[in-house]
């Protein structure tokens, strides 16, 4: 099952790997490095499946952009993950979809990943 | 004795006709005799309100109000009932049966003509009666007299002793005492009011005191003694006081209603008693573990932060050695063509750059904390130190889209500690980049006879003035957590490490327009000589 993903992170390097681990999968990846320029790809007409979200960022921080995601209705209904690397996350964190702890492994990323963005793929229309 | 027999006693004489009572006069013609007359029975009456008789002799025979009716009135009296009637009467009939009506006091009569002889004996007799009664009378009163003088000194004894008692103790006891009227106004205060404040003790009575208390202590103090003096409630209160040298101190004011059973509040009886000492050392218990809750939350959130920061480059790190553990354990040999594993290996270098620095960074904390910052100096070619740090910048920084710009001096040329410095520039050019917005980035170095002067601009988010001394605390940055990451050390090692080289960091910002870092770094060896570094210089080099 193949999504379009969303991976919003400021760390360069942490993106890079996520994205290419994701693309290796078969995803379909686009990156911004904090909440604000994330908004614009949506505004723009990105239309991910699923949305990876790193909380701690500069300009609008992962918490920020994750109310975004309850009050706007371009991404109501996106499933949210939040890649933190905090033990303790601010209580907003808890209303996404799901959580990944950093470090991440490849195999929980990818499976997680597949399940959302299948949930979000409408079934197969019956022949 | 004498005096009772020699004071003369009074006898009335009851008659209507004026020569009756002469010849009565001139048989009882005696000096202790003082004869009262009275012509009528009204007059008789009159005279008994106003003084005491021995005895009266009574005429029987008068005319308006006779003599029984004259006695019957006069035994009505209480304070005349006890005195001695003698009747004188020319009949004898019926004076059984009429002395019968008289119960009290004696009663007794005279025929006339009168003997001589029998009057004095009567008169005698009655005289001798109340002569003995009034002397008995006279020395019980003397006796109550006596009684009571004794009483009364004794009571003044006592009451003396009291005082006394009351004042040594007033005077013994280290605090302040004073005691009021039941409307609060300071009558007495001991000694010690005056060791206290310098003032006279006549100085704080009436309302004077007030003088001496803390201008803010004034009104409330005032305000709450009030209340007690209007409900008679125990007084207790905390204010300062001011001492003869013009310092303040903290005082337990307190003061109790005396009472008394008759009269209720009979005044107060207050103490001052300094609990300065007592109060400064709670307040300095409550700082230092203020201090060290304070230092405990502050180490917890280090903690957390450094958790997090040591796991973040451990992200790309681990998903990069899965991707190529994948690759080769699937043999996806697209994936390990050197042009695929080269920029790999690359990334996961740079993460474990990033961790060996955070490492460093976090032994620092501990070294500099205590103090321990040894420097290593050597020659340095500080122009080639600082070119080669911007270079290993330069990737990262274009991978924000940062331009970097440097404008550097070249063959600056010193005895410096050239892994310390490069930790300095790292710092400051990670920062510039963390904190640039991606707007261009200058690092430029020059110098003259006196010192070379590195300076690292960015024009980012800024410091705001009021953050400008923080940030160069250990764990303090200007920005929320929310929104950067870091230890919060870097700028705090760096200036220990320009301060162990003698020199300085500055710092020139505006918010929103970004940030200039300015290091100063003196050419001359000027070890910062403190206690540390002293300490180390010696301990580090062979004995």
């Amino acid at each position: 099952m193949v999504g379009r993903i969303l991976l919003i992170e400021d760390d360069a390097d942490i993106r890079e790997s996520m994205a290419d681990v994701l693309r290796l999968d078969g995803h379909d990846v686009q990156c911004a490095a904090d909440g604000a320029s994330a908004l614009q790809l949506v505004l723009g007409g990105a239309r991910p499946s699923v949305i990876l979200l790193d909380m701690m960022m500069p300009g609008m921080s992962g918490a920020e952009f994750l109310e975004q995601c309850h009050s706007n209705a371009l991404l109501a209904g996106i499933p949210v993950v939040v890649v933190t690397a905090y033990s303790q996350v601010p209580p907003i964190a808890r209303t996404a979809d799901a959580m990944l702890n950093k470090p991440v492994h490849v195999d929980e990323l990818l499976t997680l990943t597949r399940q959302l963005v299948a949930r979000q793929v409408p079934p197969a229309p019956v022949v | 004795m004498a005096e009772t027999e020699g004071r003369p006693v009074n006898i009335l004489v009851v008659d209507d006709r004026p020569a009756n009572v002469r010849a009565i006069e001139a048989i009882l013609d005696q000096p202790d005799y003082r004869i009262v007359p009275a012509l009528s029975g009204e007059e008789a009456l009159r005279q008994v309100l106003h003084q005491d008789f021995a005895v009266i002799l009574l005429d029987v025979a008068m005319p308006g109000m006779d003599g029984f009716e004259t006695a019957a009135l006069i035994k009505q009296r209480e304070a005349s009932r006890e005195i001695p009637i003698i009747f004188v009467t020319a009949t004898v009939y019926e004076m059984e049966q009429v002395f019968h009506g008289y119960t009290m006091g004696a009663v007794d009569y005279l025929l006339k003509p009168l003997d001589p002889h029998a009057l004095r004996a009567k008169v005698s007799v009655f005289v001798q009666l109340f002569r003995q009664r009034r002397r008995i009378a006279e020395q019980a009163e003397q006796l109550r007299e006596a009684e009571r003088r004794q009483g009364e000194l004794e009571m003044m004894r006592v009451r003396f002793e009291a005082e006394r008692r009351y004042r040594n103790l007033a005077e013994a006891v280290p605090q302040i005492v004073w005691r009021a009227t039941p409307d609060g106004t300071w009558e007495y205060v001991n000694r010690r009011w005056l060791e206290a404040t310098g003032l006279a003790p006549g100085q704080a009575l009436g309302e004077g005191w007030t003088h001496a208390l803390h201008p803010a202590d004034v009104d409330p103090h005032r305000l709450s003694w009030q209340e007690s003096v209007r409900s008679g409630a125990p007084f207790e209160r905390e204010s300062r006081l001011r001492s003869a040298e013009g310092s303040y101190r903290w005082y337990l004011c307190r003061a109790l209603p005396e009472r008394s059973a008759e009269q209720g509040i009979t005044g107060w009886l207050g103490t001052f008693t300094d609990v300065d000492d007592q109060k400064r050392r709670a307040e300095e218990r409550a700082e230092l573990l203020e201090r060290a809750e304070e230092g405990v939350r502050t180490r917890d959130t280090f903690l957390a932060v450094a958790a997090h920061e040591l796991k973040t480059p451990l992200t790309p790190l681990r998903l990069e050695t899965q991707l190529l553990r994948r690759a080769l354990e699937q043999g996806v040999r697209e994936q390990l063509v050197p042009e695929r594993v080269m920029p790999r290996l690359q990334l996961m270098e740079r993460q474990i750059g990033r961790l060996e620095r955070l490492t460093n960074d976090l032994l620092e904390v501990a070294r500099a904390t205590r103090g321990y910052l040894e420097l290593q100096r050597d020659t340095v070619d500080l122009s080639a130190l600082l070119t080669e740090v911007v270079a290993r910048h330069q990737q990262e920084a274009e991978r924000g889209g940062t331009p970097m710009h440097v404008n550097v001096q070249p063959g600056v040329v010193g005895y410096w500690d050239a892994g310390r410095l490069e930790q300095v520039f790292t710092n400051l050019i990670s920062n510039a980049i963390k904190y640039g917005r991606g707007q261009p980035i200058l690092v430029t170095l020059d110098v003259d006879d006196v010192q070379a002067r590195i300076r690292v601009q960015d024009h980012g988010i800024g410091v705001p003035p009021e953050s400008q001394q923080r940030i160069f605390e250990r764990f303090e940055r200007a920005v929320s957590s929310v929104h950067y990451g870091g230890l919060g050390l870097g700028l705090w090692i760096s200036q220990k490490i320009v301060e162990a080289h003698g020199g300085r960091i500055e710092l020139d910002s505006q918010p929103g327009a970004g940030a200039t870092f300015t290091v100063f770094l003196p050419r001359r060896v000027v070890e910062k000589q403190d206690d540390a570094t002293a300490y180390l210089s010696h301990s580090a080099s062979p004995a």
